[in-house]
């Protein structure tokens, strides 16, 4: 690479960075400011150092009970959408028929749709059938939008395996099931991880669903922020400290997700 | 031990006949060897009997049970495949006590047999890595490995060495007929290598667009190839073919004489000839030569590089002629 398109290379990463980063370090910067810091002018990015706004969240039964939502929400989301991904991501990678193309497409057109057109609908169905704010209701409509995207992952990881594995296996007894769980799962494991992983931030960061379908049980964190947002006023140092609570599960997993792509399954056939 | 009988056998894929319809018996304790160009049906052949693919048509038994319908598992074979299809995720242990821990066998019993089939291929120190740890050679004994602890009827091998490197393969060549010595059971073992076949077999069956050309031990089908094909197929170099009058004077349509079957020389009989390459291999040379009945290979001593560039003569031994009529063998005469 040349001099000069190093440097604007390097110019175009760090915009696009600050573009990135900048919020989430204002949010940071908030969560630790009293109300006169949050609103100086010019601002400071680092005011009177205080922890009051993390206390009064992690102290607000309300907002906890929604980020308790959150996590079982979420993690049930990805034990249903892991459920229905693999065996029909195994089905379908392994499918040898015209159908698979078309069925394929099927699939990512559920993922592609936006979610708006499904809110009425689901919503008359929920209400008559007595899943409105219920944690099994989001978790259910959340499959409906992880699912796909989970299959489409694992996909990729599966057509991976070569068959001969699959073969080798069943001529050493194996049964079609049995080959599914003890050769192309445990060699899939880096994509079920990248899968459920994305699944279950997905689902912390659903918004729409969320915020139609619950009302006081079932609502989720990224709901709950909003009760600070009331008639009497936006309490910003609150919102800032819920929202890097939030943030946390995310920032982890993503990190996670850096480990669990590095492909395991090389030595297994000549490569 | 068992041998594997295949009678009025074919297959297609869709419309295509891979395997028109063949019988074939495989001799129980016999090292047969499957070989043929790629494409001839040798591979679906072994996949057939071992259960990998389903016959379209016609019996296949083996240890005279008909396996149609059954299994790879139920069948009393054990598959070694070109790729190793080692699996990544286990120990070498795991790998070849997979069978037997799936079969619910008796922890014991699994671990001597594990240890029998690591002693049988000097895997003991490597047990514990996992494939990726181990080297091309060391992944196909793991391979072999975890086809012995079955105690297998019949062993089929789909080109088990075609990963290695020559070297590699030359020693494994070795092992696995020592494995045959030593284990007395049936191998089928597929190859696209002659040399493999010729070196390996005690029975060589050459496949050609799904149909049987010859079967016999690999001498016979040196020594007396039944068809145009297996004359062309199996040696190398390759059967010198001569085409045209001369084979129609002797009331065939093709002439063949194997290179080491060929003089070369100065002298007044044969067929003109120069000499326009030499392949010094050491213990032979191998001259390619322009001749007046077209390009021929020779096997000489390697003082025949003094014969470059000169006016020579080709001539074909006495009794080692091989004629051919539509592709089958007819009888030739002694000399030309």
């Amino acid at each position: 690479m040349k001099p000069a398109e190093k440097l604007f290379a390097y110019v175009v990463a760090t915009v696009f960075i600050v573009f990135l980063v900048a919020p989430v370090v204002w949010l940071l910067s908030t969560s630790f400011k009293g109300q006169l810091d949050i609103f100086a002018k010019p601002p400071v990015l680092i005011g009177d150092f205080t922890l009051e706004n993390y206390r009064e969240v992690l102290t607000d039964r309300r907002f906890m009970g929604s980020f308790l939502n959150s996590v079982i929400i979420s993690s049930l989301t990805v034990v249903f959408s892991m459920l229905l991904a693999l065996p029909a991501a195994y089905g379908l990678s392994r499918l040898r028929s015209p159908a698979k193309i078309p069925l394929l497409s099927w699939v990512l057109l559920v993922r592609a749709a936006p979610g708006m057109i499904y809110v009425i609908p689901y919503f008359m169905v929920f209400n008559e059938i007595g899943l409105i704010d219920t944690r099994l209701g989001l978790v259910l409509i959340n499959t409906v939008f992880t699912a796909p995207l989970a299959i489409w992952i694992l996909i990729s990881f599966f057509d991976g395996i070569p068959y001969e594995i699959e073969e080798a296996a069943r001529v050493d007894g194996a049964t079609r099931f049995q080959a599914f769980t003890k050769v192309a799962i445990p060699m899939a494991a880096p994509g079920i991880a990248s899968a459920a992983i994305l699944v279950f931030i997905f689902s912390w960061n659903e918004f729409l669903f969320a915020l139609t379908l619950t009302r006081f049980e079932a609502k989720t964190a990224a709901i709950a922020i909003l009760n600070y947002m009331g008639y009497a006023g936006t309490e910003w140092g609150k919102i800032a400290a819920a929202g890097i609570l939030i943030l946390l599960p995310v920032a982890i997993f993503a990190i996670g997700i850096r480990k669990y792509f590095v492909q395991t399954a090389a030595g297994g056939v000549k490569g | 031990m068992a041998d594997v009988e295949i009678k009025k056998l074919t297959k297609s894929f869709g419309t295509v006949e891979v395997i028109p319809e063949m019988d074939l018996v495989i001799p129980d304790g016999s090292f047969t060897v499957l070989v043929g160009p790629s494409g001839c049906g040798k591979s679906t052949l072994l996949r057939m009997i071992a259960g990998l693919e389903l016959q379209t048509s016609g019996d296949l038994s083996i240890g005279g049970v008909d396996v149609r319908g059954r299994d790879p598992s139920d069948r009393g074979i054990a598959m070694v495949f070109q790729s190793y299809a080692l699996y990544p995720h286990m120990t070498v242990r795991e790998n070849i006590s997979f069978a037997l821990r799936l079969a619910k066998a008796d922890p014991a019993e699994i671990e001597a047999r594990v240890q029998n089939a690591a002693d049988i291929l000097q895997l003991t120190p490597l047990l514990d890595r996992r494939p990726k740890q181990l080297s091309g050679g060391q992944r196909q004994r793991v391979a072999i490995g975890r086809a012995i602890v079955r105690n297998p009827e019949v062993f089929l091998f789909d080109e088990p060495l075609s990963n290695l490197d020559a070297a590699l393969r030359v020693q494994m060549r070795v092992e696995i007929m020592e494995l045959h010595e030593r284990l007395k059971t049936t191998m089928v073992y597929v190859t696209h290598d002659q040399v493999e076949a010729m070196t390996m077999a005690d029975r060589i069956v050459v496949l050609n667009e799904g149909r049987i050309e010859q079967v016999g031990s690999p001498l016979e089908l040196y020594d007396t190839p039944q068809t145009a094909f297996v004359a062309g197929f199996i040696g190398s170099p390759k059967m010198n073919f001569v085409r045209g009058d001369i084979p129609e004077r002797l009331g065939g349509d093709l002439l063949g004489v194997r290179p080491e079957h060929m003089t070369l020389g100065e002298g007044d009989t044969g067929w003109t000839a120069r000499i326009h390459l030499l392949e010094q291999l050491g213990s032979d040379t191998f001259a390619h030569v322009d001749s007046e009945v077209g390009p021929l290979i020779v096997r000489c001593h390697r003082e025949v590089a003094e014969l470059v560039g000169r006016d020579l003569r080709v001539a074909a031994k006495p009794g080692m002629l091989h004629l051919f009529k539509d592709g089958r063998r007819t009888d030739a005469p002694e000399t030309l």
